[in-house]
């Protein structure tokens, strides 16, 4: 028998920390179907709830915990949990995900979301345990590093197995791009989720429990499991596919670091040079032979096994143990820095995950300082004696350390790239790299066009997950959707629609709780879409996610709209925009980014940037056309 | 003879043992350079470069930064000069 609320549990736990109060409400199935769950029901939610003079430090902001239909399921790939608030680094759509089982156990304890506004007077944690929840003092933890925190909070329950998502000292004192970080040190790291909970006194969310997801139709969930993972394997697997596989598991993220920096695509020292020399020394194959300790996967991955897990024994940087360096950290505390020391990019990434801050604001913010400290801009003084000149290791290490305490120079540049430089002038301001106030990502978009246009226009600020159309320049493509191809290097044409379907195909398994790395050209689309009919009960095929993922786009931009935003800030700062290299596979090369606009506007149907009352009626969406076209 | 200058990076580096190297060999095309070096490398060097069927390039192979996929493919010809890259596939990160 067909279970009518397959993939969702039914329930989101709602709570008022002004009041003390939650409640247990019924999910509405009818957005979930729309808006597949996840940050696309947190999109449609948080609509209604949040405006533009929405203080995303103050009480009224609400802040929505959502794990997505798959999640929970057993499906290959499907971790992915989600927090959305409105973001106090961007002011607009914040969004930050996590693999680990995290978002598996939330739904598991009885809820497919928590959404929690206002405010507590003292520092609180919120426990849920099989659909029941009660508000904890948590004044014992405040000041306490994240994962000493979770530690902590198991103990105090007496469960190991209970997941913990909680914030550090960088959270609680309001760093702007505070992160969440898990008991398995799993990261919500970008947009500063983790300021929004230390603003309302939230230290935790402490879930456990024994549900289980319900699946609309077994026998058939149990067939297609098996088929998305002999699809990967070979001989079925096409090649694109394997050499992805091996290359993640072998070497982790940081895998291509090297192949980045050769081919024009790593960025480097501000964004201001073309290559890096000595890229060899932080790529991933480096850090197998050095600081690996081990290799980890989440759960139900069964896939790829992407973790890293270090161990720095001795040396100046001793004593680090516990997950490496992605690539986006080794490329922003490294090569933007011009930091070739693999093992201070450890212990920066060490220090980031314990303190509770996002690894690729921090690095693009310390290069910035960088660049301020070289043109003095910023004087040994203002840095308290800190010689932060390009690729001192050291200086590094301690300026990370001081914005996740937000002490000393910390409490500038814990502020972000975007204010930071606006104390500073306009000199500062030309090379503040940011998109809407989000530090760009390390992936190059003079190297890679569709990068320059998915940044431009993403709904959280400067974003590669948010829509990675790169991949399809990089060779991961997905014939079922017609991408059968590597895209050609340095053409508008394809780019605008290559960027559009990324975008929204992104949407749609990010909020369906799959993984990017095994659906990016790994398992094929029309299976996943197989797996989420059996789940669902929903009978949909891929291109009928695609379209649910364009919804999830547009509801977004709907709400960026709402809190303000206009086509003016689809853009690139001006070091992306208008300084070619001079060296490397990318020199002399700029982004056609008006152009590629003006073409991805029309190919999203949308008028100056903002969707049109007939795109929004096409996606079922009159809700929304009545909202943002009221006359 | 043409001289051609070779960049490598990640397990093919480590196995050649160098980033950088210069190959001397004549009217030759981009398979000619590989297989060559496969001589001269090994089995270890064979086996990274190319997939089970032996035909396929496991790495990104470019020729003066463009892609050989977007010229001729492994009948790239190479004249003196060229810069061959051999990289391991970008990932994602």
């Amino acid at each position: 028998m067909r279970n009518p609320r397959g993939g969702y549990v039914g329930k989101v736990l709602l709570i008022d920390l002004n009041a003390e109060k939650m409640s247990a409400e019924d999910l509405d199935l009818e957005v979930a179907r729309r808006y597949i769950g996840g940050a696309g029901y947190a999109a449609r939610v948080l609509y209604d709830s949040i405006d533009a003079s929405t203080d995303p430090l103050g009480p009224e902001n609400v802040i929505v915990f959502m794990a997505g239909p798959m999640v929970g399921t057993g499906f290959p790939g499907t971790t992915k949990w989600t927090i959305c608030a409105k973001s106090p680094l961007t002011y607009i759509w914040g969004e930050s995900s996590a693999s680990g089982s995290f978002g598996a156990e939330l739904k598991r304890a009885g809820f497919d979301g928590i959404a929690v506004s206002g405010s507590s007077s003292s520092p609180v944690m919120i426990h849920v345990s099989d659909g029941d929840a009660e508000l904890r003092d948590a004044t014992g933890f405040w000041g306490m590093e994240t994962l000493a925190t979770a530690k902590a909070i198991q103990k105090e329950l007496d469960d190991p197995n209970t997941r913990v998502a909680c914030i550090g000292p960088a959270g609680e004192r309001l760093v702007r791009y505070a992160s969440v970080v898990t008991d398995e040190e799993r990261v919500c790291g970008r947009t500063g989720m983790g300021t929004v909970m230390g603003s309302k006194n939230l230290k935790a969310i402490v879930v456990r429990g024994t549900e289980k997801v319900p699946i609309a139709d077994e026998q058939a969930f149990a067939s297609i499991c098996d088929k998305a993972r002999r699809a990967v394997k070979p001989p079925n697997a096409p090649s694109h596919t394997s050499d992805r596989i091996s290359g993640l598991t072998a070497h982790g993220t940081a895998r291509s670091v090297e192949s980045l920096e050769m081919m024009g695509g790593l960025p480097i020292r501000n964004w201001r040079q073309g290559t890096f020399p000595e890229a060899a020394k932080i790529t991933g194959s480096t850090m197998s032979k050095t600081i690996l300790k081990g290799r980890g996967m989440c759960l139900h991955c069964g896939i790829i096994a992407c973790w890293r897990k270090v161990k720095v024994e001795s040396g100046k940087y001793a004593p680090v143990e516990g997950h490496g360096p992605e690539y986006e950290t080794c490329a922003s505390l490294g090569s933007l820095c011009l930091n070739s020391n693999l093992e201070s990019i450890a212990k920066a990434n060490d220090i980031c995950n314990r303190l509770g801050i996002d690894t690729i604001s921090t690095g693009a913010t310390i290069a910035f300082a960088m660049e301020c400290y070289e043109r003095g801009i910023l004087t040994s003084a203002d840095l308290g004696g800190i010689p932060l000149s390009w690729g001192n290791d050291e200086a590094v290490v301690k300026v990370v350390e001081l914005i996740g305490l937000r002490e000393g120079i910390g409490r500038l540049l814990g502020e972000g790239v975007r204010f930071a430089a606006s104390t500073m002038g306009e000199e500062a301001e030309r090379f503040a790299v940011h998109v809407r106030g989000l530090e760009v990502p390390m992936h190059e978009p003079r190297r890679w066009w569709t990068m320059s246009l998915a940044y431009a226009t993403s709904n959280r600020g400067a974003c590669h997950a948010q829509g990675t159309p790169a991949y399809l320049e990089w060779g991961l493509i997905q014939p079922e959707f017609g991408y059968e191809a590597k895209l050609p290097p340095f053409k508008q044409e394809q780019t605008a629609q290559a960027t559009k379907f990324h975008q929204d195909f992104n949407a749609a398994f990010t909020s369906m709780g799959h993984c990017q790395f095994t659906v990016g050209g790994v398992i094929p689309f029309n299976i996943v879409a197989e797996g989420y009919s059996s789940v669902t009960g929903e009978k949909v095929d891929h291109w009928g996610l695609l379209q649910k993922g364009e919804r999830i786009w547009n509801m977004k931009r709907a709400f960026n709209i709402k809190m303000g935003t206009t086509a003016r800030e689809d853009t690139l700062p001006p070091r992306l925009l208008e300084e070619p290299l001079r060296e490397g596979a990318a020199a002399g090369r700029l982004p056609p980014l008006n152009s590629l606009l003006q073409e991805y506007y029309s190919i999203r149907g949308w008028r100056d940037g903002k969707p049109s009352r007939e795109k929004l009626l096409e996606l079922d969406m009159e809700d929304i056309a009545l909202s943002l076209w009221a006359e | 003879m043409a001289k051609i200058r070779v960049g490598l990076a990640g397990e093919i580096r480590e196995i050649v043992g160098q980033k950088e190297l210069e190959m001397e060999i004549e009217n030759a095309t981009v398979l000619d350079l590989v297989e060559s070096m496969a001589k001269k490398y090994g089995e270890r060097f064979r086996s990274a470069v190319f997939d089970e069927s032996g035909k396929r390039l496991r790495m990104i192979v470019a020729k003066n930064n463009q892609e050989i996929e977007f010229l001729q493919g492994l009948d790239t010809p190479l004249k003196d000069g060229d810069k061959v890259m051999l990289l391991p596939p970008i990932a994602g990160g």
